[in-house]
C-alpha cells in the first residue's frame, strides 16, 4: 500500500525550550488511522504540527530530520499547497474558524485555492450535504453547539478534498453523543481511503476506527497497540501509563462514601430560566447532601452549564428558588458561597505567581498566607509557587482553580467540565482531589461528558434533558451512566 | 428565532462596502464636526440605520451609553469636576457613532466582507488586517463576558463603588486574562489559516458575491452629503 507520511529520525525543539520530540520514525500509509496518545506534554499536538508543516514554519524551532509527504519532502512545499495535502481540523473549533458563519467557514479554503466562485458555491453546498449540515449554512458558527462546530471544522477540511485529516484532540468538547457522530464522520473518511492521524486522549470512540495506537511520552515513541491490546491492557499498567480506557462499559463505580442521614444543604426549587422562546432551565428541583459529589450531566446545550451560572449566582433565574442551610439566597447572595469554575481556566486567572493568585483580592496577613501555602500544598502545587499561573498544565490549573474556591470557603463548588482535555493519569489526580474536598464536606456538583472521570468521582447523577432533569439517580453501574449519557 | 432570520436575511442584503463607507463618515463626522449636535444628529441616524437592519436593542444600548455619556459629561463640566476624567467621557462619546457601522460590519458574513474588500485596490495584508480585525471582535467579547463572569466569582465586582474606588486594579484583573486568551487566539486562528492556504498569492474568488443594489447606493450618497455638510458647516 502506498505509503503517504514517512517521518525519519525526527527531533524538534521549541525554541529556548528542550526537545519535544526525539527521534521519531513513523511510517503511515493510505488509508490507515493512526491515533497518536499519551500524556500531556508528551510531544502529540507538536508531531501533528510537524505533519501539517506548522513546526517548524510558524511555531519555530530546530527541527532535524526529514518529513515526507506522497514521498516528497514537506520543507519543498510552499506552506499554502501543504493544505491540498493536509486537512486539519483543531481542538478549539471557537478560534479554528476564520468566517462568522457556517457556509464562508467551509468556503474558505476553496476561496483560498484559486477555485471559482461557482466551483466554491458547488464545494460547499456538496461538504455540507456529506456532513448534514446543508440546513445550518447561514448560521453564525458562534451559536452551534460544540457538536456541530466540530462538523463545521471537518467540512472545513473536508471541502478541499485532501488525502491526509489531522486532529488534535477533536472530541475533547464533545458529549457521548457527538463523540459517536464524530466517530461515524471518521469511519466515512476511512472507507474513502483517507488517511486519518488523530491526537487523542479519550479513545472508547476509536475502537473500531483506529488501526494503530501510538504512545508517546517525553517526545518519544514509547509504545504502540493495537486497538485490541489497548484494549486488553489491565487497569492498572493502564494507570501507569496515563491512559484513558478504551471500553467503558466495564469501568468501576465509585462506592458511596457521603452521609446519607445528613440532613440536605443544598436546595433548589423548581428553578426556571428561558432565553427568548428558548427554555434552559425547566422546574428543576433537587437537593444536595454535605459531602455528596454529583455528576450533571447531558448532551450539549441541554442546560447544564447554565444551571451552574445560575446556582452560582452569575445569571438570575426567571423563577423559582435555591436554599443553603435553609436560607433562601438571592443570585447576589449565592456569588462566593456557591462557587463555579469554568470550562476555560485561563479566563478565570488573575495572578503573577501561585501564591498571589490565591489571595488575590484578599489583603494580605500572615495568617492567610499561611492558609494558602497549606492549600497549595494540599493540591501538590507548592513545587510550582512561584510560576505564572499561565504556565500551568491543565491538570494544574484545574487544581488551583480549586485552591482559590478553598481559599474563599466555598462549601459548594460546580465544576464545568474539569477534565476536558486531560489525560488519564491528570484526570484521575483532579478526581482524586476533588473526592477529597467532598471528604472534607464541600459539596460539589461536576458537569461533565467524561464518563471516566464521572465513574471515579461521583456517586450520584443530575441527567438534564432540553433544561429538564430528566433523572436523578444513584450511580450503580457504568452501564446505567452510559445510558443516560449516550 | 424568526425575527432573528430576517434580521440576517436584511444584514446579507447591504454591500459591506457601504458599511465600509459609513464607517469612514462615522470617523470623520465623531472628530470633524463643527458642533456636538450635528454628531448627536449623526448617532441618531445611525441608530435609525440599526434598527432599519433590525439591531434596535444593541442601537439603543449604543444610544444609552452616548447620552449617559453626554449628560455626565455636561454636569462635569457644568460643576468642574475633574472625577470622572472629561477626557474618558469625550473619548466615548467619539466612539460610539464609529463603533454603530462597525457593529454592523461584524454582523455581516465575513465571507462577504472578505469579498468587498478584495474589490477595493488594497494590498492583500491590508485586506486580511482588517478582516482579522473584525474576525477577532466578537471573539474578544464573549472572553471579556467569561472574564467579567470570573471577576464577579472572585468578588471584584462586588459594587461599583468598589470598581470606582480601584480603577487600577479592576484593569488589570481585565487586561491580564484578556492578552493571554487573545494571545492564545491569535495563534490558533493564525495557524489554522495558514493550514488552509491563506497566504496563497493566487487570485481568489468568494463564495459571496458583494454586489450593489441602488440601495446601497441611496446609503452612501446619504452617508457621504451629510458628513460633508457636517465637517464644512
Amino acid at each position: 500500500m502506498q505509503t503517504v507520511i514517512e517521518i525519519k529520525n525526527l527531533s524538534f525543539a521549541y525554541e529556548g525550550v528542550k526537545e519535544q520530540l526525539k527521534n521519531i520514525n513513523l511510517t503511515v500509509l493510505k488509508g490507515e488511522v493512526v491515533v497518536l496518545t499519551g500524556p500531556s506534554g508528551g510531544g502529540k499536538s507538536t508531531l501533528t504540527r510537524v505533519i501539517n508543516g506548522l513546526v517548524p514554519y510558524f511555531y519555530e524551532g530546530m527541527l532535524t530530520g526529514d518529513v515526507l509527504l506522497m514521498g516528497k519532502k514537506l520543507s519543498d512545499i510552499p506552506s499554502w499547497e501543504r493544505g491540498r495535502y493536509v486537512g486539519n481540523v483543531f481542538q478549539d473549533p471557537r478560534s479554528q474558524f476564520f468566517a462568522n458563519e457556517v457556509a464562508g467557514e467551509i468556503a474558505f479554503g476553496c476561496e483560498n485555492y484559486g477555485m471559482n466562485h461557482k466551483e466554491i458555491m458547488e464545494s460547499v453546498e456538496h461538504t455540507a450535504r456529506e456532513l448534514k449540515i446543508a440546513d445550518i449554512l447561514d448560521e453564525k458558527v458562534r451559536f452551534l453547539s460544540y457538536g456541530m462546530r466540530q462538523r463545521v471544522a471537518i467540512a472545513s477540511a473536508r471541502a478541499m478534498d485532501p488525502l491526509i485529516y489531522v486532529m488534535d484532540e477533536p472530541s475533547a468538547n464533545l458529549d457521548m453523543k457527538a463523540a459517536q457522530n464524530l466517530a461515524e464522520i471518521l469511519l466515512g473518511l476511512k472507507r474513502e481511503g483517507k488517511t486519518i492521524f488523530i491526537a487523542e486522549h479519550r479513545l472508547h470512540y476509536l475502537q473500531d476506527i483506529a488501526d494503530r495506537i501510538i504512545y508517546l511520552r517525553d517526545g518519544e515513541i514509547a509504545a504502540e497497540f493495537l486497538p485490541r491490546e489497548a484494549a486488553a491492557l489491565a487497569a492498572g499498567h493502564r494507570g501507569q501509563l496515563g491512559l484513558r480506557s478504551m471500553t467503558l462499559e466495564n469501568l468501576p463505580v465509585l462506592p458511596d462514601t457521603a452521609d446519607s442521614e445528613q440532613d440536605a444543604l443544598l436546595e433548589v426549587r423548581g428553578l426556571n430560566k428561558a432565553f427568548g422562546r428558548h427554555c434552559v432551565a425547566d422546574d428543576l428541583t433537587f437537593s444536595c447532601r454535605p459531602g455528596e459529589v454529583i455528576a450533571v450531566v447531558g448532551p450539549n446545550a441541554a442546560g447544564k452549564s447554565t444551571l451552574g451560572k445560575m446556582l452560582a449566582g452569575l445569571m438570575k433565574e426567571d423563577s423559582g428558588e435555591v436554599s443553603f442551610a435553609k436560607r433562601k439566597l438571592k443570585a447576589s447572595g449565592r456569588r462566593g458561597l456557591i462557587w463555579y469554575i469554568m470550562q476555560d481556566l485561563d479566563s478565570q486567572l488573575f495572578g503573577e505567581d501561585l501564591m498571589n493568585e490565591l489571595l488575590t483580592g484578599q489583603k494580605r496577613t500572615p495568617e492567610r498566607e499561611e492558609r494558602a501555602k497549606a492549600i497549595l500544598a494540599s493540591l501538590n502545587l507548592v513545587e510550582f509557587m512561584e510560576q505564572h499561573p499561565m504556565t500551568l498544565s491543565g491538570g494544574q490549573k484545574q487544581r488551583l482553580a480549586l485552591g482559590v474556591a478553598l481559599m474563599n470557603e466555598s462549601p459548594v463548588i460546580i465544576l464545568d467540565e474539569p477534565t476536558s482535555g486531560l489525560d488519564g493519569k491528570n484526570m484521575q489526580n483532579v478526581s482524586r482531589q476533588i473526592r477529597l474536598l467532598a471528604k472534607q464536606g464541600h459539596i460539589i456538583l461536576m458537569i461533565t461528558h467524561d464518563i471516566e472521570c464521572a465513574l471515579s468521582t461521583c456517586s450520584r447523577a443530575l441527567h438534564l434533558q432540553d433544561g429538564r432533569l430528566a433523572d436523578d439517580f444513584k450511580i450503580e453501574s457504568a452501564g446505567q451512566l452510559l445510558a443516560v449519557m449516550r | 428565532m424568526s425575527g432573528e432570520k430576517a434580521k440576517e436575511k436584511r444584514i446579507r442584503r447591504v454591500n459591506v462596502l457601504a458599511l465600509l463607507f459609513i464607517t469612514v463618515c462615522a470617523c470623520a463626522v465623531s472628530y470633524l464636526a463643527g458642533h456636538m449636535w450635528f454628531q448627536i444628529i449623526f448617532t441618531c441616524l445611525l441608530f435609525g440605520l440599526m434598527a432599519v437592519l433590525g439591531f434596535a436593542k444593541t442601537g439603543l444600548g449604543f444610544m444609552a451609553v452616548y447620552l449617559i455619556c453626554h449628560l455626565w459629561l455636561q454636569i462635569n463640566l457644568n460643576l468642574g469636576l475633574r472625577f470622572p476624567s472629561p477626557m474618558t467621557f469625550s473619548f466615548i462619546i467619539e466612539l460610539v457613532p464609529i463603533l454603530m457601522p462597525v457593529y454592523l460590519l461584524v454582523q455581516a458574513p465575513s465571507g462577504k466582507l472578505t469579498a468587498g474588500l478584495r474589490q477595493l485596490p488594497l494590498p492583500t495584508r491590508v485586506t486580511l488586517t482588517v478582516i482579522v480585525i473584525l474576525r477577532f471582535m466578537p471573539s474578544v467579547m464573549a472572553e471579556f463576558a467569561d472574564v467579567k463572569d470570573a471577576m464577579r466569582i472572585r468578588g471584584f465586582l462586588r459594587s461599583p463603588f468598589q470598581v470606582l474606588r480601584h480603577p487600577l486594579n479592576t484593569m488589570e484583573y481585565v487586561i491580564v486574562p484578556m492578552v493571554f486568551r487573545s494571545l492564545i487566539i491569535a495563534d490558533e486562528l493564525a495557524s489554522s489559516c495558514i493550514v488552509r492556504g491563506i497566504e496563497n498569492p493566487c487570485k481568489k474568488q468568494g463564495y459571496y458575491l458583494n454586489q450593489m443594489h441602488p440601495g446601497d447606493g441611496v446609503l452612501m450618497a446619504g452617508a457621504l452629503i451629510i458628513t460633508v455638510l457636517f465637517a464644512v458647516l
